[in-house]
């Protein structure tokens, strides 16, 4: 899946390589390799890069993003629809997130209800599970 | 599924504090107090949206449309009518041997 089409975010703070459909317009999984010379391994933390764990929940919350526009109803404007994160509940930062492995984001959307979606969300790398939680997005940013 | 006769206030209310961002003292909540906007404690949509999730897991009842859960999430006490009211109108299911 062109992933660019599903997130309004820039390539910087895009943390998605790739994402398919597991079950249609319910699971699905992304990836994101973790290049050794991203942004913020230099300083998070110096002679020990790991992922800040508040990426992490980022990376999850961007999948969300991207299984949600994936639905039937949002695919044709997915690209113009801003998200934003309303919500993030019951996280456990399980591991740590290293230079050169790679995050596989599962997630399942649980309910969609008017503007705001909620979901669940595993992120796993080589060395195991690391994140759990829930996500909730809307489209709206509220004041 | 939760029996139904565990669809008491002191059970919704549970819910309510488990899954909502409660602004005011707990205790003065009881099942007439209006839950959302101004005239009510302030709950949002995202406080809706988590008792919604809550209603259906607990109860397996799917609340669909925004003008449902406003009907259904007045207070307490319309939300414990609400339930047994939907339970009421399900399918029956025969017991298992």
């Amino acid at each position: 899946m062109n992933v660019s089409a599903f997130t309004p975010h820039g390539p910087g703070f895009r943390f998605i390589d790739n994402f398919e459909i597991i079950t249609p317009n319910k699971q699905g999984r992304s990836q994101f390799h973790l290049q050794p010379d991203l942004w913020f391994f230099a300083e998070h933390f110096p002679g020990n890069p790991i992922m800040p764990a508040a990426l992490l929940v980022e990376c999850a919350a961007q999948a969300c993003g991207v299984l949600w526009m994936s639905l039937p109803e949002n695919v044709d404007t997915a690209h113009m629809t801003p998200l934003f994160v309303a919500g993030i509940d019951a996280v456990r930062v399980l591991g740590p997130a290293r230079p050169g492995e790679t995050i596989v984001s599962t997630v399942e959307l649980l309910k969609e209800f008017g503007s705001l979606a909620q979901f669940q969300f595993e992120l796993a790398t080589e060395s195991g599970v690391i994140l759990r939680g829930k996500a909730t997005l809307s489209r709206q940013l509220k004041g | 599924m939760h029996p139904s006769n565990e669809i008491s206030i002191e059970f919704l209310k549970a819910m309510l504090l488990e899954n909502t961002m409660i602004k005011v003292n707990p205790e003065s909540i009881d099942e007439d107090t209006i839950l959302f906007g101004e005239e009510g404690i302030g709950l949002d949509s995202l406080d809706a949206l988590q008792m919604i999730v809550a209603v259906e897991k607990s109860y397996g009842i799917e609340i669909k449309d925004p003008a449902t859960a406003r009907d259904a999430l007045q207070s307490l006490g319309v939300l414990r009518d609400w339930i047994q009211r939907r339970l009421m109108s399900l399918p029956q299911t025969p017991p298992t041997a």
